[in-house]
């Protein structure tokens, strides 16, 4: 227990200690949501189940389950479920700020996958048997709405602008190069000749700032003298930045980007898979599926326009978003008949399919959703059963939620009641923060 | 942020003697940083971006040409060092990769922790 005590201390101190080395580095640049694991819905241990859209975060923790035991004493948790983003865990490779604000659809699922487990050890069969039981899940984005309008516009301005520079900047430059390695290893440079030169290689678009470059190259006094190509560069970098006011413009794009608003507004479509695997009489060496699913999950979130300082109307997005699942459930039907699982959501014997409808509020570090899902049972329609869940949200500090269930669960078979009330902490761990997207980009 | 120009010989690749191959070059980034790249070549537009492949010309053009130019500019505004890989192959030949800045190795020394880096390297083909 001690050392359930020293974990918990050190997860809630350790997020403290990265911040105050760097403020930067870990300013989260998405809110950290509460939790929502395939892998934790399929195994029964996780009350809500309709997932808003994913966060991203390299690590998601949650520990699931009441922290208070019948008699009211500390326990340990049953239940635990991990979410890891392979993408975030990456080198990230050409990742910027146009590929998190406006991702193609390859980008999308790649940035946004991720795959949980869960585990339990109260998967409790036969009445009383307590078992070992894991899930796998993986989910990804496959629709991610859209960031804030004015901001995306302003920015896609501003970057475009920078890469033209830098475009042309590199095209007067391999022109240069060009000049110089006709003119040997070491050369005195002759600035009509190379005016000339350039003046017939390059296109107009990219001369608009050349008399000026060549103007200030002109005064260097490195010209005086033989020069090689490495001189050449350093002198014309310098009077392309000097004539394109480049300083200017690239702080521009870092306040901008410290400056940008993450929420999303639309639609947003979420692919959930997962898998159960149960170990009925604890042995490594026999283990069964007991089932598997696959679902979608589609959300909206409507975009509000409001005044600011009186005047201007700016857009933003709704405290309210709205989301329906629709999930197909494989059950195996010979396990549930032979083991009798407890748990009201494996009630059925049969496939089942899932119909949900949640709605979702947030204000400030609260946030709150209910959700109610209907399950058809594919063979006895009897079987029909509902499920009803109140979530409550509150954000501690950066990335840890603290949250509580309750609610009606499936009907069961079994004798354990229907009663869903349950609380669990969440961990977000390594999250996007700005520096990770203070880039400019060049795909917008 | 600073002008950098790598040796001449640094970069090799000796290609086949398929004189219809294509050699091709991508672009790839690293930590936040964006960049642009461009040569001259008659087989693609002339400028690309990060996570770009483009044809750079075949390999009997290539090897009568001798050597191409490239250069870089790169820009990181999270003032972190800007990294860009460059892979330079011939489709089922041989594969160059060039690192900025862990194989830099030209004029001037590399500044630490280079956001901004402006790059001109050379890549001879025989």
């Amino acid at each position: 227990m001690k050392h359930f005590y020293f974990v918990i201390l050190l997860l809630f101190t350790a997020p403290s200690i990265a911040q105050n080395r760097n403020p930067l580095t870990t300013d989260s640049l998405e809110q950290f949501q509460s939790p929502s694991f395939p892998a934790g819905s399929i195994l029964g241990i996780q009350a809500n189940e309709i997932s808003q859209p994913k966060s991203l975060e390299a690590l998601k923790l949650s520990v699931l389950n009441n922290f208070l035991d019948s008699n009211n004493n500390f326990a340990m948790p049953d239940n635990y479920a991990i979410e890891i983003s392979p993408f975030m865990l990456s080198r990230r490779k050409n990742f910027n700020y146009a590929t998190y604000i406006d991702p193609n659809f390859k980008q999308n699922f790649w940035q946004n996958l991720s795959f949980s487990i869960a585990a339990t050890n109260q998967f409790i069969i036969n009445d009383t048997t307590k078992t070992n039981a894991f899930s796998f899940g993986f989910r990804t984005l496959l629709l991610n709405g859209h960031a804030y309008k004015d901001d995306a516009d302003t920015y896609r301005k501003l970057l475009n602008s920078n890469d033209r520079y830098s475009a042309d900047k590199a095209r007067i430059m391999v022109q240069m190069a060009y000049y110089a390695m006709e003119q040997g290893d070491s050369f005195k440079l002759n600035f009509d000749s190379l005016s000339t030169y350039l003046n017939r290689e390059l296109p107009d678009s990219v001369k608009t700032f050349l008399p000026e470059i060549l103007a200030s190259m002109r005064t260097d006094t490195v010209f005086q003298k033989t020069i090689t190509t490495a001189d050449l560069n350093t002198a014309f970098e310098a009077a392309f930045d000097q004539a394109t006011d480049r300083d200017t413009r690239v702080q521009k794009a870092v306040t901008m980007t410290q400056t940008i608003r993450n929420e999303r507004y639309g639609f947003r479509v979420e692919l959930n898979g997962a898998m159960g695997l149960n170990f009925p009489t604890n042995e490594f060496e026999y283990s069964i599926i007991p089932r598997s699913g696959l679902w979608l999950t589609a959300g909206y979130t409507p975009r509000t326009k409001h005044q600011e300082n009186g005047q201007k109307v700016v857009d933003g997005v709704s405290n309210f978003d709205f989301l329906c699942l629709a999930r197909y459930i494989w059950t195996n039907d010979q396990f549930v008949r032979t083991y009798a699982p407890v748990d009201s959501s494996f009630s059925q014997v049969n496939d089942v399919f899932d119909i949900g409808f949640r709605i979702n509020y947030k204000y400030q570090k609260f946030s709150a959703g209910a959700e109610g899902i209907y399950r058809q049972s594919l063979g006895d329609q009897s079987q029909n059963t509902y499920k009803l869940n109140l979530n409550l949200n509150y954000e501690l500090r950066n990335n840890i939620i603290l949250t509580y269930n309750f609610g009606k669960n499936y009907n069961s078979f079994g004798s354990q009641g229907d009663l869903v009330s349950t609380l669990s902490l969440n961990f977000g761990l390594m999250s996007l923060t700005y520096k990770d997207l203070k880039n400019a980009a060049s795909k917008l | 942020m600073g002008a950098y120009t790598e040796k001449i010989d640094k970069n090799v690749l000796v290609l086949s003697d398929k004189g219809k191959n294509l050699v091709k070059i991508k672009m790839d980034c690293f930590n936040g940083a964006t960049a642009k790249l461009s040569f001259i070549s008659p087989m693609h537009a002339p400028v690309m971006s990060c996570g770009d492949t483009v044809v750079i010309d075949t390999v009997q053009s290539l090897k009568s040409k001798g050597t191409i130019i490239f250069v870089m500019d790169a820009e990181n505004y999270s003032e972190q060092t800007s990294k860009v890989t460059f892979t330079i192959y011939e489709e089922g030949g041989n594969t160059l990769t060039y690192e900025f800045p862990k194989n830099y190795t030209g004029t001037p020394a590399i500044v630490a922790n280079d956001s901004s880096p402006f790059l001109t390297f050379f890549c001879k083909f025989t």
